[in-house]
């Protein structure tokens, strides 16, 4: 099974926009074809979005729906930690290195984001990059939506 | 993590398909391949109730997402100084 990692800004933007490749991902993850890494960094930050913009009982929802993901592995801090030395040097923002180190740790083929200036950084050479879109038409083989940025 | 135990009533048949599930190494046992579906339920039911919330949300343009992508910037920034203080 196809092993990828979603940026936070995936699921926030698939969870509220209809008419998003980020719909679409959440959609194929339900199928279960897809195996889902997520990190405890990541869940963080999804939840700590929605509670500020959503409130809380939108944020607790959320919550369930990303631990009840069925196809999924977990990557907590003392796993994603041990890749942080080796990658540090590779990305411009720090903090955008646990995401990076989770991507390692649970071997994830894809990391999928919007953030461009992420995906420009040196990293680039190590991790499979992919926009929602790109995601959707040539690893899912779907159509995908025409949106900005490929969200 | 805790757990409950509950009895489930299946249809032989259905229990004969996970039962076969298992023979082919899908599933180590039943009480993987329950708690496996009852988690696919629970997040198609919560996605169903997202999509309806959401219908009428207008698409996002540029400067949207642009500034979700600064929201989520600040937040990452935040919890990296208490991960950082925690983790090293």
């Amino acid at each position: 099974m196809l092993t990828a990692y979603f940026d936070t800004n995936v699921y926030i933007i698939g969870i509220l926009q209809p008419n998003s490749n980020s719909r679409l991902i959440l959609r194929e993850i339900n199928k279960s074809n897809l195996k889902v890494i997520l990190s405890d960094y990541l869940i963080d930050e999804v939840l700590s979005w929605f509670k500020v913009h959503k409130g809380k009982d939108f944020a607790s929802m959320v919550r369930l729906y990303m631990i009840s993901l069925a196809s999924s592995e977990m990557i907590n801090d003392f796993e994603w930690s041990v890749y942080v030395d080796d990658w540090k040097s590779f990305v411009a923002d720090i903090d955008d290195l646990p995401h990076i180190c989770s991507y390692f740790a649970g071997e994830a083929e894809y990391f999928v984001t919007a953030n461009r200036r992420l995906t420009e950084m040196k990293i680039k050479e190590h991790v499979k990059f992919s926009s929602s879109k790109e995601f959707i038409e040539n690893v899912c083989g779907l159509d995908g939506i025409d949106t900005v940025k490929g969200i | 993590m805790t757990s409950d135990t509950d009895v489930v009533r299946l249809p032989a048949k259905d229990s004969a398909i996970i039962d076969h599930f298992i023979k082919v190494g899908e599933f180590k046992n039943k009480s993987e391949f329950i708690t496996y579906a009852v988690k696919k339920a629970i997040n198609e039911v919560i996605l169903r109730e997202f999509e309806e919330k959401n219908l009428a949300t207008l698409a996002m343009s540029e400067k949207d997402v642009d500034k979700l992508l600064t929201e989520i910037k600040d937040i990452r920034k935040k919890l990296w100084d208490q991960y950082a203080y925690r983790v090293f």
